[in-house]
């Protein structure tokens, strides 16, 4: 079953169409990049695709059942954000727990999954500690992890290393590849530089005016 | 409140003027005549052992004390009760006219307290006209356009990542903004609930009107204590006590305030629903509109039960029984000229204290100036009041009959406001354009004026606005030191107020409605400045 099917999606702000007609199909533990240059609609994709921008037309699927009109806490995605958006009042361990809690997980589950996630992602005694306080590239760990915790069947990751230094970027990059690949969890990743475009996707797709152009590779 | 008091002193990148010595000094010679020398009078008649006593052990008092937490605690959480879903919609609200209805929705925040008091008098029925549920009430419609401009403004600027993360984490709407966007709002949340907290716990003029014979503040009970019992030393021993529960309440909000800061950042949330938006400007302009169309019907409403212009006719005339010697219209021309005095001074020291706090030699000597110029706010008006006729009544500053001392008064009242509103503006003028102008020939001060005062020059006009809307509407602290005989407007109408008789009730209804139009006249005309044209 495909994981995520994308048909015609238009949306628009105002006078301005910001996607025009996409259409997209990621496959099971799949990862996709889509590249393109700022202000081409990527973000946007992956805000509709999630359910935070209200589309015009076209449908989405997620895991076969039609995802189009449902709220974004009902999609069963993982968002990776290009600020990252992590709770400042919360902990580490709380971050990642967020989530599971909505999912109404008990509690010695929920420690017990963060554990496994924050080992996943290499930072296995983080959970007390407090997200403004870690390094740029543990943030984005603790990111990844929580949104792989409640074990989503699509991750977007929306220009997810565009806070990091050039040379640490693509050692990150390996890492979200090697976690997602662990975790087997399909993934929608989007950027503008093309080397990380290169060594994160086994399937890279342009997208240029709001419109898909074409599969690089 | 507390946001007012504690302004950090802007970094030292700025260079000294010359002669800047002279200004520190007027500003001090100012503050230390006007707020701490009432204020040391106070504090060594308030603290003597027996008025304490007095104080404590007295049973009314401890009743009215009770009453002052309890009505202050319950307008608070009831002003944020309504202030927070109604933000919550009109933050993602994009209707036309919406900043129109924001500024409206904010007005009664600048309404003098007595105006606010009569408007009630007139809005609720029988038995509900005074009391405690009277004083609520009229603590709500006060404040609450207040709070939704402050939490909306600061919806409006968060963050909305961490909604959207938690949204797709799987929070329901309601679950997000509990555990996400209210956390985040928490600082300005605290702000708003200090600052309404504060304002209800010494809140007089509307409880002196409201309250009736049963319900009274601390505040009410100082001005009865000083000005009817004649009891000045407990009169001044519970202004003490107040002082000190209100600084516990402004100390305890500014530890937990400063302890988070509101993630700033792009709002890329989704308007509401179009039902939803209008149902809430709906509500929030029904709340304020109904107690000013009940003022204006009263006003208007004559003694045969139609509707015309006798009541403002009757402002000419002195009524037996009124309480006042004079006319009503003639506190008006009262309030004019005290107003008028009372703005111009405010603004000279207010400019004098922003300049002394933006360009003295040291931090520290800015950071004394920026306290000194926001100091009036830590005591309440009442209290002032009280201080400055225990300080000027003898020797060596037997002013109290003065014409001056009035005016003078109220600068004090206005002075925070001032600096609080040039300051900040001197503040921003970027210190490299005066840097220029001397290197271009121009002197110091001649730098200053042509550059630093020129570009914040906008400041001070909204300054002089908000300076005569505060000393028109004072009541506080002008009513232990006006004359008699020469009331000023809020005086008048408190005095009409609590006078029975269908013509007195008109007629203060009338002078309300006047003052309350002044008011709001002067609040726009600030606005206006304050936009660049």
């Amino acid at each position: 079953m495909t994981a995520l099917s994308v048909r015609d999606l238009t949306v628009g702000f105002g006078e301005q169409t910001v996607l025009d007609g996409v259409a997209l199909d990621v496959e099971q533990s799949e990862l996709v990049v889509v590249m393109g240059p700022s202000g081409c609609g990527k973000s946007t994709l992956l805000r509709a695709i999630a359910g935070l921008e209200l589309i015009v037309a076209g449908s989405i699927v997620l895991n076969g059942r039609d995802a189009t009109m449902l709220p974004p806490n009902q999609r069963n995605i993982g968002f990776v954000f290009q600020d990252l958006a992590l709770f400042p009042h919360l902990n580490v361990g709380e971050n990642i727990a967020y989530g599971l809690r909505r999912r109404g997980m008990r509690a010695p589950a929920r420690r017990e999954r963060v554990a496994e996630l924050l080992d996943l992602v290499g930072l296995g005694n983080a959970t007390l500690r407090n997200v403004q306080t870690l390094s740029g590239g543990e943030q984005q760990r603790v990111a990844v992890a929580r949104a792989l915790a409640p074990s989503p069947s699509l991750l977007l990751l929306d220009e997810p290393l565009s806070a990091l230094d050039a040379d640490r970027k693509l050692g990150i990059a390996d890492e979200i590849v090697r976690v997602i690949g662990t975790t087997g969890t399909a993934a929608l990743y989007v950027t503008h530089d093309p080397d990380e475009a290169a060594q994160v996707g086994s399937r890279v797709v342009r997208l240029e005016g709001g419109r898909l152009e074409k599969t690089v590779r | 409140m507390s946001r007012l008091i504690h302004q950090p002193a802007e970094a030292p990148t700025r260079r000294a003027l010359p002669w800047i010595s002279a200004l520190q000094f007027g500003g001090i010679a100012f503050v230390a005549l006007f707020v701490i020398w009432p204020f040391a009078r106070l504090l060594v008649d308030g603290l003597s052992a027996s008025a304490v006593g007095n104080v404590i052990a007295n049973a009314r008092v401890r009743r009215i004390a009770w009453f002052t937490v309890w009505q202050a605690a319950l307008s608070t959480a009831a002003v944020l009760t309504l202030a927070l879903p109604l933000s919550a919609v009109l933050s993602r609200s994009r209707f036309p006219g919406r900043r129109a209805a924001m500024l409206f929705a904010a007005a009664p925040f600048t309404l003098p307290t007595v105006v606010v008091g009569t408007a009630f008098l007139a809005t609720l029925p029988g038995d509900l006209r005074q009391g405690w549920f009277a004083i609520i009430c009229a603590h709500i419609f006060f404040n609450l356009g207040m709070a939704i401009r402050v939490l909306t403004t600061a919806s409006e600027g968060l963050d909305s990542s961490p909604w959207d993360a938690a949204r797709t984490l799987g929070a329901s709407p309601f679950v997000a903004w509990r555990t996400i966007t209210f956390r985040q709002l928490r600082p300005n949340v605290l702000a708003v609930a200090s600052i309404v907290g504060t304002l209800t716990l010494t809140s007089f003029g509307t409880v002196l009107l409201l309250g009736g014979p049963r319900y009274a503040t601390v505040d009410v009970e100082i001005y009865r204590q000083a000005l009817q019992v004649l009891r000045l030393d407990r009169a001044a021993a519970l202004s003490v006590l107040q002082f000190v529960v209100v600084g516990a309440v402004l100390l305890w909000t500014l530890r937990h305030e400063s302890a988070s800061a509101s993630p700033r950042g792009r709002n890329r949330r989704a308007a509401m629903p179009l039902i939803a938006q209008v149902a809430a400007t709906v509500m929030l302009v029904a709340i304020i509109l109904f107690p000013l169309v009940a003022l204006a019907g009263r006003a208007l409403r004559q003694s045969n039960g139609s509707f015309g212009f006798d009541n403002f006719r009757a402002l000419g005339t002195v009524t037996r029984g009124s309480g006042l010697v004079d006319t009503p219209i003639t506190s008006l021309v009262v309030s004019l000229r005290t107003a008028s005095a009372a703005a111009a001074m405010a603004i000279v020291v207010g400019v004098v204290v922003a300049v002394a706090a933006t360009r003295s030699r040291s931090l520290a000597a800015r950071r004394i100036m920026h306290a000194l110029g926001t100091l009036p706010l830590a005591t309440s008006a009442v209290a002032l009041g009280l201080g400055v006729l225990l300080g000027f009544s003898s020797e060596p500053f037997a002013w109290r009959r003065s014409a001056f001392l009035l005016p003078c008064i109220q600068a004090v009242v206005c002075l925070p406001f001032v600096v609080r509103t040039i300051l900040p503006a001197l503040a921003e003028v970027a210190p490299a354009l005066s840097d220029a102008a001397e290197t271009l020939g121009a002197s110091p001060w001649r730098a200053w004026w042509s550059v630093d005062f020129a570009v914040a020059r906008r400041s001070i006009g909204v300054a002089i606005g908000l300076a005569f809307t505060v000393a028109l509407g004072e009541f506080g602290a002008s009513s232990f030191i006006a004359r008699p005989q020469t009331p000023t407007m809020p005086i008048a109408i408190a005095r009409l107020s609590g006078r029975p008789g269908q013509v007195v009730q008109g007629q203060a209804a009338a002078l309300a409605l006047v003052l309350g139009v002044l008011t709001m006249l002067c609040v726009g005309l600030a606005e206006r400045t304050r936009r660049p044209r």
